[in-house]
């Protein structure tokens, strides 16, 4: 297959993501009156940060054929580190950091155990998924920690110009990792391990520290996203992101990331992301669906996209 | 077929799952069936535990007595999600939002921006202290305190009393723990020699009830306090495999139809139950948001009503030990008791009990 028309391939993947979406929120404009507003687009984009930020982690994890199920548990336990520093120092801009730092310590971790150790990347992930959430509440008693800090109220709380903090720092972290994923050395490590291992190593790939730096990202965008955990919510939680990891992991692999690794892309994951968010959306807006039939249509609707792909697939569309 | 086809074809079946959904929402959308009607959007922690079912049913039973439409929404057992709920909520212009909050402290600023835009909130069960918003919350201490001093004067203020308490963490439940603990130590002749966190998990209640059993023997055991009646019908299970059922009496709380029917037929040793209940417990709350989605001004804290249900003859037995109601924190309490007949009519239909209420003047 030529190269053009396995572009026109891609394309037509992105085009059915593009249908799905605008065929969602065209309907959904006429089902809700308010569901085309701007508020209303602002509360989506909202509501679905935290999901967005960690796919791109996880869309490169999937990417290198691995996966990361602890995410959700490095939100809460990061989150918890960093409001620790905060109660202790009264530095904000070193709960901040260690944050970060803590989340991306974590993945590292994870990291050295499925690269290093050659740990199977769902079975050691379920295992820190554990540590990290048990570490959270064995720390906190399993109760909450309310946070009164200006700097984290402004990044969970507050807007720009009637914009949230959060959004362009959604639209940043894409724009660079989506740079990264598709323009670097780094990028191009990370689609020829998921496409095949051995490969990959024989060409002068270093596996172990790519699967370490795919796997220290996700841990470090979990602990980013932490920070706005604990701003939206003025506290620390020590169930947050609790099932963020499935959701997640829903989101990717609708916007056509193959959950074998080596195809896809990140563009694609926001789609994903976009396409769950509006779903969700659409459940709380929709006044008489039955709360209970909800989750049959957040299913049904999921399935029907995978199989919208799979006849893709069926017919050379990768 | 070709590409194109496949892809005409995906956008027809997404479209028919999405419109499946649209019908759904315009075939009952309360704010068009009837614009007269108050909307109350209400905001669960997580409508699949069988308690937030028995709170919707009560809603449920209030909005038709008073003939207003419910929005309900299930937070999921999420923090952001029911954030998330609150600001739909907040964007459809509902006439009220009830909210079950999972964190007191977390949905303050959601109740804010609801307030701000002119929508009355409740929130209930907790204490939540937001200008403008009513709460609802469970005078949890006093509920258990006075079961405490019930118990207490039960067994004429002596004997081994075993505990099996709710999760650790959980305000409420820490709540009923503290106020049964400082009940009962007002009694120097009371022990308490286990308490077990039973988690609201009847497979562990049933486990913890075993192991109880198995370390004390008859006459070891004078009495047990249950945090929830499943824990209880779980520990009965044990009791009857052990042989020792109707060796020492039984006290919970909920007022489940199964426990007060147990208290009715004088079954399995069962004294006392609280009766909280989720479908009266949703009834009152129900009552209060459409109150407040009609423009009644309500006082800003609304203690909801416990009633310890038991028969005539354990009311009798317990007053004649010396029982009084002695409140210690969250005034007012309850009424005094009620018979499980009263209690079983509540059940029945949860609005009858508070259809008629009357705010109380601050």
């Amino acid at each position: 297959m030529g190269s053009l028309k396995q572009i026109a391939f891609t394309r037509l993947r992105l085009i059915t993501l593009l249908g799905i979406m605008v065929t969602l929120i065209v309907v959904l404009s006429f089902a809700s009156p308010v569901f085309l507003t701007r508020s209303n687009f602002i509360n989506i984009v909202v509501h679905s940060s935290v999901l967005a930020i960690l796919a791109i982690g996880l869309t490169f994890v999937i990417l290198t054929g691995g996966l990361d199920l602890s995410v959700g548990s490095v939100v809460a336990f990061a989150g918890l580190l960093g409001v620790l520093a905060l109660r202790s120092t009264g530095n904000v801009v070193l709960a901040l950091f260690v944050s970060v730092a803590s989340g991306t310590a974590m993945g590292i971790v994870n990291g050295l155990l499925i690269g290093y150790l050659q740990i199977n990347a769902f079975i050691g992930t379920i295992a820190t998924l554990a540590i990290y959430r048990g570490a959270t509440l064995t720390i906190t008693g399993g109760h909450t920690i309310p946070v009164r800090d200006e700097t984290y109220n402004f990044l969970g709380q507050q807007g720009v110009l009637g914009i949230p903090v959060i959004i362009p720092v959604i639209a940043i972290l894409y724009i660079v990792f989506h740079f990264v994923l598709r323009r670097t050395v780094f990028g191009r490590s990370v689609y020829a391990l998921g496409g095949n291992h051995a490969a990959a190593r024989v060409s002068g790939i270093r596996v172990r520290l790519t699967t370490l730096l795919v796997y220290a990202l996700s841990g470090g965008l979990a602990g980013l996203c932490s920070i706005y955990v604990v701003g939206r919510l003025q506290s620390l939680q020590p169930w947050a992101g609790q099932g963020a990891e499935f959701e997640t992991i829903v989101a990717v692999v609708l916007g056509g990331i193959n959950i074998a690794g080596g195809e896809g892309d990140l563009m694609e994951s926001l789609i994903g992301v976009a396409i769950i968010a509006i779903i969700l959306n659409a459940m709380h807006l929709l006044p008489a669906i039955d709360p209970f039939f909800q989750s049959i249509a957040k299913g049904g609707i999921i399935i029907v996209v995978l199989a919208i792909y799979e006849r893709l697939k069926a017919y050379g569309v990768t | 077929m070709n590409r194109k086809g496949i892809l005409l074809i995906g956008l027809l079946v997404a479209l028919f799952a999405v419109s499946l959904v649209y019908a759904g929402g315009r075939a009952e959308d309360p704010a068009v069936v009837d614009d007269d009607r108050v909307t109350i959007g209400a905001a669960m922690v997580d409508i699949t535990n069988p308690f937030f079912v028995q709170v919707m049913e009560g809603g449920d039973q209030m909005a038709d007595a008073l003939n207003a439409n419910f929005i309900w929404r299930s937070s999921e057992g999420s923090l952001e999600t029911q954030l998330a709920v609150i600001e739909s909520f907040i964007e459809q212009g509902v006439d009220a939002i009830w909210i079950d909050p999972l964190d007191p402290e977390a949905v303050k600023p959601a109740i804010r921006r609801a307030l701000a835009a002119g929508i009355p909130t409740v929130t209930a069960a907790n204490l939540v202290e937001v200008p403008g918003n009513v709460s609802t919350p469970f005078p949890a201490y006093d509920a258990f305190y006075q079961l405490g001093n019930m118990v207490a004067a039960y067994l004429n203020y002596e004997g081994n009393v075993l505990y099996m308490s709710g999760i650790p963490g959980n305000w409420i439940l820490d709540q009923y723990g503290a106020g049964l603990e400082d009940a009962l130590a007002q009694y120097p002749d009371i022990n308490v020699p286990s308490v077990q966190p039973a988690r609201m998990d009847p497979a562990l209640a049933h486990q913890i009830m075993e192991s109880w059993l198995a370390t004390y023997g008859p006459g070891e055991i004078d009495a047990v306090v249950f945090t929830t009646d499943p824990d209880m019908y779980a520990a009965l299970e044990a009791i009857r495999d052990a042989g020792r059922e109707g060796e020492f009496p039984l006290f919970s709380q909920n007022g489940d139809l199964p426990a007060v029917e147990m208290i009715a037929n004088n079954e399995n040793e069962v004294k006392i139950d609280l009766l909280s209940h989720g479908a009266r417990i949703g009834a009152f709350n129900a009552l209060v948001a459409i109150r407040l989605a009609e423009g009644v001004d309500l006082p800003e804290v609304l203690w909801f009503q416990y009633a310890p249900v038991m028969t005539q003859e354990t009311w009798d037995h317990i007053t004649a030990n010396g029982y009084q109601m002695d409140v210690q924190q969250n005034e007012p309490f309850s009424v005094d008791w009620m018979s499980p007949e009263e209690a079983m009519a509540i059940i029945a239909d949860a609005a009858v009990e508070f259809v008629d209420w009357e705010p109380p003047v601050e």
